[in-house]
């Protein structure tokens, strides 16, 4: 029984993340990010939420 | 009708200015943690929007890029005019810098001329006190006719301020004088005189900085023009030769602090809770409730095992964002890029690409994102092309198992030799790159050195977890999932369940790749299946191995290492590396293919699919070259 | 003379700028004819240097200041 149960949760948040990961890819935005330098450059991260 | 009663409790403010006046800062205090980061249309620049809520009233606050003017020969500059002049904000705030106001003048001039009404922000004023810059604020409002206010970026009160000023300033009371339409109308003789190109702008520049200087001699007073703080640092740290070993003792501080210091402790504490009490009281709990046992070995040693494995450097690359940011908010980085430029050139960079490539050691993307800020096409396109090859926080992990497996005397020398391997090929690709392409291009060279500052702690805070949550996010998503599917593909064939993981179907498609490194030492499947996941993400590499030999806690530092490659030795992985293929491997993984993420973001910053597969294909090329070079080489020295 | 041979310390006047890639962002940043330039340091090896112009400080290359004619006047 427990193994069903602790299955069904681990299927779920496999799906969940496979959606982000998915859905990251479709609107082109990624995790890793940030780059706001104020030294004068106005190089950033584009995209994230 | 009614949208405009319910506008009546939202109001539009918009922050400009030059970059360097404390502008994000403001904009980091009046909104906090309220406030997110997207994208400009069609451009890869920041928009960075937040809200706050003041007397009653809900203010919403963007935050334009940084410009010196708007003459929109930049991305940048052509979103701040377009911005402003296509939107119809309730509040323009001209975020000045009040110890460099001559030069801050000239974007102020140039949007009044355009007919955009302003609120004049003089920030930074206790600087402009300490540098003896005296300004006149009633004069000033006189001579442009726009109310004038100061403030003191990082204190509460001048926030609070500002915030008072938004709310309560009616800017149907202001006007330009006659004195600024005087200017505005030399400007419109000078654009009708028949003049054109250059000469047109040079003539127009001109005429802004005479009426400037008016400005100045009238409302400005300077005295005292001593030797400024920043002059007294600046001779030391950026003076001469002295100034680059003093670089390396900083950048070596930084790695102290991430790996000794502060950073490792932490990741130690954290990988002890992990591997230990937490994994036994889940193997309990499991155990307790009966769970089938390949349920108890895929949540132990592919999740927790896989995760656990990743998760542990964390801490680490939260210091090191932290330390980087920290130095950025000084304003030491301009000075990096001033003196370390000699050096730069001579590779065929530029010395504002070690700005960017510095970020390459915590994360490959922001670094070829940062490449934005460089001045022109090549410098971009190298630079981009240079970042992969660093060590990014992802690739530690692999250097620090490695290392602490089969070096364990040695293991901080051999994981900093790998950081070395990475920046020596950053510049030797770049070399290459250079000699192949961009044989005639001449670069420039134009860098403000913006004052020493105590950076404001809560933009540094921010900065730091915005770039670290990432790591966690992607260790919840990509490296859980990948995890899952390593674990099951190396628990199953076509015949269900296999006992021996050599005959499952990770063993299969990692022989494939793995036959590709049979000179390198380290043909077996484990490791092409680990070089396959590591295209995934890089942390796929340690946490696939983990999940594939089943490893137990695994440690960076030194002083267990011994304890770390004993666990190790009893796994399968100490049979399959002998010391030398497992540095084959560790220069393999340094040096090859960029993680999908960055990929994507290479195909993105070039917007060129042709450059992100080049990058792609060189990259494994190179790697697989190198690394076999290294174990021949080591072979023929006599080295196993 | 140009700024590419100025010394560390020496005050000058420029004269005119010559077409370059730099030219307008030079001017747009308040180095015009007749502004007063400070020659601060330079890096490791001469090159780039930094300069102190309208109370603020720029580096540039000398290759790029060569085009920068200027007097000096302290």
């Amino acid at each position: 029984m427990a193994t069903y149960i602790i299955g069904a949760v681990i299927l779920a948040l496999f799906v969940m993340a496979t959606r982000h990961v998915i859905n990251n890819y479709r609107s082109g935005k990624h995790d890793c990010c940030g780059t706001d330098c104020s030294g004068g450059c106005n190089c950033g991260c584009g995209g994230h939420k | 009708m009614e949208a405009a009663i319910m506008n009546d409790n939202i109001m539009r403010v918009a922050l400009t200015g030059n970059p360097n006046t404390g502008k994000s800062t403001i904009f980091n205090e009046i909104t906090g943690a309220r406030q997110k980061i997207g994208n400009w249309p069609g451009v890869t620049v920041d928009k960075k929007e937040g809200h706050v809520t003041y007397g009653g009233k809900e203010i919403h606050v963007i935050d334009l890029p940084g410009t010196y003017s708007v003459n929109a020969r930049s991305p940048e500059e052509k979103i701040v005019i377009d911005f402003l002049q296509e939107q119809k904000m309730d509040l323009v705030v001209d975020v000045i810098d009040s110890s460099n106001i001559e030069r801050n003048l000239f974007l102020t001039v140039q949007l009044l001329e355009k007919g955009i009404p302003m609120v004049l922000d003089l920030n930074m004023q206790d600087e402009a006190k300490r540098r003896g810059v005296k300004i006149d604020i009633k004069k000033l409002e006189k001579i442009l006719g726009y109310p004038v206010i100061v403030t003191v970026a990082r204190d509460g009160s001048s926030i609070k301020n500002l915030l008072h000023v938004f709310t309560s300033i009616s800017m149907e009371s202001y006007g330009p004088t006659e004195r600024l339409n005087e200017h505005i109308a030399k400007i419109q003789e000078i654009e009708n005189s028949g003049l054109e190109g250059m000469e047109l702008q040079e003539a127009i520049i001109k005429q802004r900085y005479a009426f400037i200087d008016s400005i100045m001699d009238e409302a400005v007073e300077v005295t005292n023009a001593g030797t400024s703080f920043t002059e007294k640092v600046d001779s030391v740290l950026a003076n001469g030769v002295l100034a680059l070993p003093l670089f390396l003792a900083i950048l070596y501080g930084v790695f102290q602090i991430t790996f000794e210091w502060i950073g490792q402790p932490i990741a130690d504490a954290l990988d002890d809770f992990i591997a230990g009490d937490f994994t036994d009281w889940v193997a309990g709990a499991l155990e307790g409730a009966e769970v089938a046992d390949w349920m108890q070995a895929l949540i132990l040693d592919g999740i927790i095992g896989g995760v656990g494995s990743v998760l542990v450097f964390v801490p680490l690359i939260f210091i090191l964002f932290f330390c980087l940011s920290f130095l950025d908010g000084t304003g030491y980085m301009a000075r990096v890029a001033f003196i370390m430029d000699p050096i730069m050139r001579r590779a065929g960079l530029s010395g504002k690409s070690v700005m960017p490539l510095m970020m390459g050691f915590g994360c490959g993307v922001p670094s070829i994102m940062g490449a934005r800020a460089l001045d022109n096409e090549k410098d971009r396109i190298l630079s981009i092309l240079a970042a992969p090859f660093l060590t990014c926080g992802a690739k530690l992990p692999i250097m620090a198992l490695f290392a602490a497996m089969f070096f364990p005397e040695d293991a901080t020398n051999v994981v900093f030799a790998m950081y070395i391997v990475g920046v020596v090929m950053a510049i030797v690709s770049t070399k290459l790159l250079t000699a192949a392409k961009y044989k005639d291009e001449t670069a420039t060279f134009l860098l403000e050195l913006p004052p020493y500052r105590m950076p404001d702690m809560k933009t540094v805070l921010l900065e730091t977890w915005d770039k670290g949550k990432g790591y966690l996010v992607k260790a919840g998503t990509i490296i859980f999932a990948g995890c899952i599917i390593i674990w099951f593909l190396g628990a199953f064939n076509f015949d269900g369940m296999v006992e021996e993981q050599s005959e499952s179907f990770l063993a299969s498609i990692g022989a494939v790749v793995g036959a590709l490194f049979t000179f390198h030492g380290f043909g077996n499947w484990e490791a092409g299946a680990a070089v396959i996941s590591g295209i995934l993400a890089k942390e796929s590499v340690v946490s696939t191995i983990g999940v594939l030999y089943g490893l137990p806690d695994v440690s960076a530092e030194a002083e267990d290492a011994i304890e770390t490659a004993e666990a190790l030795g009893a796994t399968g992985m100490a049979a399959a590396f002998t010391s030398l293929s497992a540095l084959a491997f560790m220069v393999f993984s340094q040096l090859y293919t960029p993680c999908v993420t960055a990929l994507g973001t290479i195909k993105k910053e070039t917007n060129s699919w042709k450059m992100m597969f080049f990058a792609a294909g060189y990259m494994f090329a190179l790697a697989w070259v190198v690394s076999l070079i290294v174990y021949q080489v080591g072979r023929l020295l006599g080295f196993e | 003379m140009t700024l590419k041979e100025c010394k560390t310390g020496m005050t000058v006047r420029v004269e005119s700028i010559g077409d370059s890639l730099l030219k307008e962002r030079l001017m747009t940043m308040g180095l015009i004819p007749g502004t007063t330039i400070k020659v601060l340091r330079s890096a490791p090896l001469g090159d780039p240097m930094a300069v102190g112009i309208r109370s603020y400080n720029l580096a540039m290359r000398r290759d790029d200041a060569e085009k920068i004619e200027v007097t000096q006047v302290g």
